[in-house]
């Protein structure tokens, strides 16, 4: 068992988790996964530049690609182009430019189409973050630790907005509440998101970690609050026994994770049908 | 011009097979762009992945016609769950789709970290149907992609007047007595066949936009449905025979992601000609 592993798990499927339950509430999980995917652009442009996977200019560098994408894609919506196809024009294509500048510019660095595709949590540990050589741990777990507070804070802070453009559109545009700036932010966070979970557990991967928990305590309550405390559980716990599966068997622990969160959203499915048919057959 | 063809044998057996791909999806990709699905080839190609895994884990080798079944029946699994979630709950049509998607390619990877920890030899290749290649792709392969093609071409020709009232007037299609459940579930079937021949050339990741890019680009040339086909055809034809080219040339590049670059830098190119027009 490694300790530091876990805890970068545990902290980014915190954080994936807590941003999931608007993000599926909003219809944004396509979405997100488009963004997901062209993190790889992003990555790899800001690194010819700077050479340092690990500067943070990448995350930032990152998030504005992201960013772009959402705007490129909203662009062509307005074109009478479906959203979904818009979607599946944009993420492809800025993912395959990604995937050629690291074929031909990138062979042999430090970046990996397979790592940008499965993540590299096992290995993630091995790059510390130190001052005047203090060693202050992995410097993965303190780059998790600071989007999970910020994350924390951003949904305190505009959880009623959060809320109101989730539910009911067009009231908080009456109300007051200029969802233009509140969609841009929240689109910034999880685009930052997006960018640090790339590094521990790729670019497919993230959408379960940030759709599984949250779909599955939308299956038990109505309430927004429960909805996100329960996906919180929900996701630590699946990151949890992923963790054990894979280090007991020695296999990649990004995947069984994401494999967990879907088993267990559809044993919830299951169990919630059941309950309802023998509810119904009693009364 | 026999030696230059006795020479080039293999390059242009391998042109013609992605040719034949690009052709065949953009022609299904127009239908299902249109049936306003786009993203559930995504999903699809996405839950083929474990598929052809398991197909190899189960038979020990690697026949082409094996681990294009396995990856057919994943793909099939994946969208009766998508079917099931849409109807035992409210949960959002999109999110379910992102949850098989991530979670299929999970089990994916789960199930290749697996075959890596045996050391059997064999096992190296199986990574190519992420991204697709074509260096080591053999006749005998070319082959079946090539007839299946046809085939699907073929069936799409026979039933374009039903498909065309099927998308556009279901009510009236229904009224004159076909049965949309039938033709619904053929679509499907479509779809998942030429996601099992795509995936060798294109990979599991990109497989969507060989579908979706071409019948976007279509779409802004002509308003007519058999016109939107053929040119969506057209167009998917031209992006797999370049991208052969290109990537031929190039070794170290997949060729995937340069079939996608070509069909989407030809969709955004028709869609920046319209908006100027």
């Amino acid at each position: 068992m490694n300790l530091e592993i876990l805890s970068i798990l545990i902290l980014t499927s915190f954080t994936c988790s807590l941003i999931g339950v608007f993000i599926s509430l909003r219809k944004m999980a396509m979405l997100m996964d488009a963004i997901s995917h062209t993190v790889l652009l992003g990555v790899v442009l800001v690194y010819l530049i700077a050479k340092d996977i690990n500067s943070p200019f990448l995350i930032i560098g990152a998030s504005i690609i992201c960013v772009l994408t959402v705007y490129l894609i909203e662009i062509l919506s307005n074109l009478n182009i479906e959203k979904g196809a818009a979607i599946g024009l944009i993420f492809p294509l800025f993912f395959s430019i990604g995937v050629l500048i690291m074929d031909r510019e990138l062979k042999n660095s430090q970046i990996s189409v397979n790592s940008a595709l499965f993540g590299k949590l096992e290995f993630i540990i091995f790059e510390r973050f130190k001052i005047n050589d203090f060693d202050l741990g992995p410097l993965a777990l303190c780059i998790a630790l600071i989007i999970a507070i910020i994350t924390t804070v951003f949904i305190i802070f505009f959880y009623k907005e959060l809320k109101l453009i989730s539910f009911d559109k067009i009231f908080a545009k009456t109300s007051g509440v200029s969802v233009l700036i509140v969609h841009y932010l929240f689109l910034s966070l999880i685009s930052v998101t997006a960018v640090a979970s790339f590094n521990v557990v790729g670019v497919i991967l993230v959408i379960s970690l940030i759709i599984g928990p949250s779909i599955t305590s939308l299956l038990f309550t109505k309430d927004l609050k429960k909805t996100i405390y329960l996906s919180i559980i929900i996701g630590i716990f699946n990151s949890l026994l992923g963790y054990i599966v894979a280090f007991k068997y020695d296999i990649a622990i990004s995947g069984v994770v994401s494999s967990i969160n879907i088993g267990l959203f559809l044993l919830a499915l299951f169990a919630r049908g059941m309950n309802e048919y023998y509810r119904r057959k009693l009364s | 011009m026999e030696t230059l063809i006795a020479n080039n044998y293999i390059l242009i057996i391998v042109t013609i097979g992605t040719t034949l791909i690009g052709c065949v999806s953009g022609i299904l990709g127009t239908i299902i762009t249109l049936k306003k699905e786009a993203l559930v080839g995504n999903a699809l190609a996405h839950a083929s992945f474990p598929g052809v895994i398991l197909s190899f884990m189960i038979m020990k080798n690697k026949n082409m016609e094996l681990l294009l079944f396995g990856a057919g029946c994943f793909s099939a699994i994946s969208l009766f769950i998508i079917k099931k979630i849409k109807k035992y709950s409210k949960i959002k049509y999109d999110s379910s789709l992102a949850l098989i998607l991530s979670g299929f390619f999970g089990l994916g990877q789960v199930l290749l970290s697996i075959v890596q920890n045996t050391g059997n030899p064999d096992q190296s290749g199986l990574e190519n149907f992420i991204f697709g290649e074509v260096a080591t792709i053999l006749f005998s392969d070319i082959e079946i992609i090539s007839i299946i093609s046809i085939i699907v071409i073929c069936i799409i020709i026979l039933l374009r007047k039903e498909i065309k009232l099927f998308i556009f007037d279901e009510e009236f299609f229904k009224s004159l007595g076909y049965s949309s459940k039938f033709l619904d579930s053929l679509i499907t079937i479509l779809v998942i066949v030429v996601i099992m021949i795509g995936i060798r050339f294109v990979g599991v990741i990109l497989m969507t936009s060989v579908l979706i890019a071409p019948s976007i680009a279509a779409r802004q040339w002509s308003n007519f449905f058999y016109n939107n086909l053929i040119l969506s055809g057209f167009f998917g034809g031209i992006s797999g025979l370049l991208g052969t080219l290109i990537s031929l040339n190039n070794p170290d590049l997949s060729i995937g992601p340069i079939i996608v670059v070509i069909s989407s830098l030809i969709a955004v190119a028709s869609i920046i000609f319209k908006k100027v027009k």
